[in-house]
């Protein structure tokens, strides 16, 4: 079965989502990605998703899962790359990412975990929503 | 009226994924913008992901509504599931699974312009959504279908997971029938055994019985010699004692007959027929015996010397009893066992003369006759005949019908005949009734020629 490969760089966890996931692979991808915070200690996550063509409620959900648990590890994860028309189709879906904290490319995204790391968190706006 | 685009079943989880590609692709060719090809992907990839997990697999339908503009690309997708129970709810917003189903619903229905969705309990859910074609977008035509097909094949069809699906769904197919067909194989095979087993029974059995039969072939063979060998001295030996006899009895009615009472000669009389009849029975059982023994030699023989030097030899009681001979006889000469024949023609000839003897006059026919493969002869007379119910009886050794006083004999004649006939593969029989005289018939097989 394949997998989407997971890269340590420093204190964080790269994920580049090239391929269009099954459900199975996008679970498959939850579950490693947590194991892999714990094993590497890492502090971040970011997560590219610039070749996704489409994000359904699935896959979303998916990344909102994702968020959610790699905080309560400690670490924050940042998606990166989304398309124009899949955050158009996401906001027409009703779906509500505030937890999911985003960034325009993987330089933003990285910077983002940096300053968060340094407990420098900047507002640009991508603050995750408050509750 | 539509168009049917494309179809897909929905059986495995990655079919989902090829659904909305799909989608998306087919939203592309037909002039649907780059937001508009991810909506109608997105929408397909809800609604396909809920037949998939909730209706147990499904089929998705891609289409054009009408030839003319205004035209619409339209998805269906149905299933055969258990159907939505609560789909009113559902639609109000009122109800989200757990696992997210209704907001896939709703989100679809917000997504485009229109969504049809209908679902009954245990025939399943059908779903229909679509968009109208962009103003801009070219008139859809059978030869754009063509060519959108062409590329969805071009585009998916090389996919590897999808070859070795069908593959493996190819190979799964062939499995089964394999597995069926060794089912089939392995029940033919154990009837087979089965057969088999009996065969192997039956066999040993045969072989059992062959072996039985050869035991008894053999024994049966050396009682046979034991018995020849039995016949022949029994005869020989009770030949001594009787002559014995004969000779005694000979003697006292020869010289003392003077010094006998009336009753002590007429003892001596009865001695004297009796002995007689007993050396003629003991004459013919030795002659029955060596006949057994000799082994069938065939010559050249004139049939009409051979018949004639038997009568020759019998014309002074053809002449006593004024017998009419008749005969129709081919000059010709057979190829036979010369004297089996004569054995043959003297027994049944002397029978003939011995049974017509009180008609008046006694007749005697001899007819030869050469026919396809064998050679018949009859011997015909106007004497006592017999009742036909007999026939099989007279042809054995020592079976008479008549009594010795009447006419006298051994009950071997008809027996030495048989046995002569049955060492060259002859046949014998007659026809007969009471007092209107016999007809016996012979047949012997034509031999090959002499060399």
């Amino acid at each position: 079965m394949d997998k989407i490969p997971i890269l340590k760089m420093g204190h964080f966890l790269l994920v580049t989502i090239q391929v269009d996931m099954h459900d199975r692979l996008a679970m498959t991808l939850q579950d490693d990605l947590t194991s892999r915070v714990v094993k590497d200690r890492a502090k971040g996550v970011l997560i590219d998703i610039s070749s996704l063509e489409i994000v359904d409620s699935f896959i979303g959900r998916m990344l909102a899962n994702i968020a959610a648990m790699t905080r309560t590890l400690g670490a924050e994860s940042v998606v990166v790359g989304m398309q124009p028309a899949v955050a158009i189709t996401i906001v027409e879906l009703g779906m509500s990412l505030h937890n999911v904290r985003t960034a325009l490319n993987v330089d933003k995204g990285m910077a983002l975990l940096i300053a968060q790391l340094n407990g420098l968190a900047e507002d640009d706006g991508n603050e995750p929503n408050p509750e | 009226m539509s168009l049917a685009i494309a179809r897909l079943e929905l059986r495995y989880e990655q079919d989902v994924v090829y659904a909305r590609q799909r989608a998306r692709r087919i939203a592309k060719l037909l002039g649907f913008e780059h937001h508009d090809q991810t909506r109608l992907g997105t929408a397909l990839s809800e609604i396909a992901r809920n037949a998939y997990q909730y209706g147990g697999g499904g089929t998705v339908e891609f289409f054009i509504e009408d030839q003319k503009r205004p035209q619409r690309f339209g998805i269906t997708v149905s299933d055969q599931g258990p159907g939505i129970a609560n789909l009113e709810a559902l639609l109000e917003g009122h109800y989200v699974s757990p696992t997210g189903l209704g907001l896939g619903i709703i989100g679809t229905r917000r997504l485009l312009d229109d969504f049809h969705i209908a679902s009954t309990a245990d025939q399943g859910t059908k779903v229909t959504f679509g968009k109208p074609l962009p103003p801009t977008a070219p008139l859809v035509t059978a030869a754009t279908l063509r060519r959108i097909t062409e590329d969805l094949a071009n585009a998916f069809s090389a996919s590897p997971l999808e070859e070795i699906r069908t593959q493996n769904q190819e190979l799964l197919a062939a499995l089964e029938q394999l597995r069926q067909r060794e089912e089939e194989l392995t029940g033919v095979n154990s009837e087979l055994m089965r057969t088999n087993d009996g065969m192997i029974a039956l066999y040993s059995e045969l072989e059992q019985k062959a072996v039985a039969i050869e035991k008894t072939e053999a024994l049966l063979r050396t009682r046979n010699e034991e018995l020849k060998g039995f016949a022949y001295t029994v005869s020989h030996d009770l030949k001594a004692p009787l002559r014995g006899i004969a000779g005694y009895a000979q003697e006292l009615d020869r010289k003392h007959r003077g010094g006998l009472s009336d009753r002590a000669q007429f003892c001596l009389t009865q001695i004297l027929t009796a002995t007689r009849n007993l050396d003629h029975l003991i004459e013919d059982l030795l002659h029955f015996s060596r006949l057994d023994a000799e082994t069938p030699s065939p010559t050249t023989v004139n049939l009409r010397d051979l018949i004639d030097t038997i009568l020759q030899d019998r014309s002074l009681i053809i002449a006593e009893q004024s017998v009419e001979v008749t005969d129709e006889i081919p000059a010709a000469t057979a190829w036979l066992w010369e004297r089996g024949l004569v054995q043959v023609l003297t027994n049944l000839i002397d029978n003939a003369l011995k049974y017509s003897r009180n008609a008046n006059p006694p007749r005697l026919g001899i007819r030869v006759e050469e026919l396809e493969t064998v050679w018949r002869f009859s011997i015909q007379d106007n004497g006592i005949g017999f009742d036909m119910k007999y026939h099989d009886r007279i042809f054995g050794l020592f079976n008479r019908l008549v009594r010795v006083d009447e006419f006298e004999g051994t009950g071997a004649g008809l027996a030495i005949v048989k046995k002569v006939l049955d060492k060259q593969d002859g046949r014998i029989w007659a026809q007969s009734a009471r007092n209107q005289g016999s007809t016996f018939f012979v047949e012997l097989p034509k031999l090959g020629a002499p060399k």
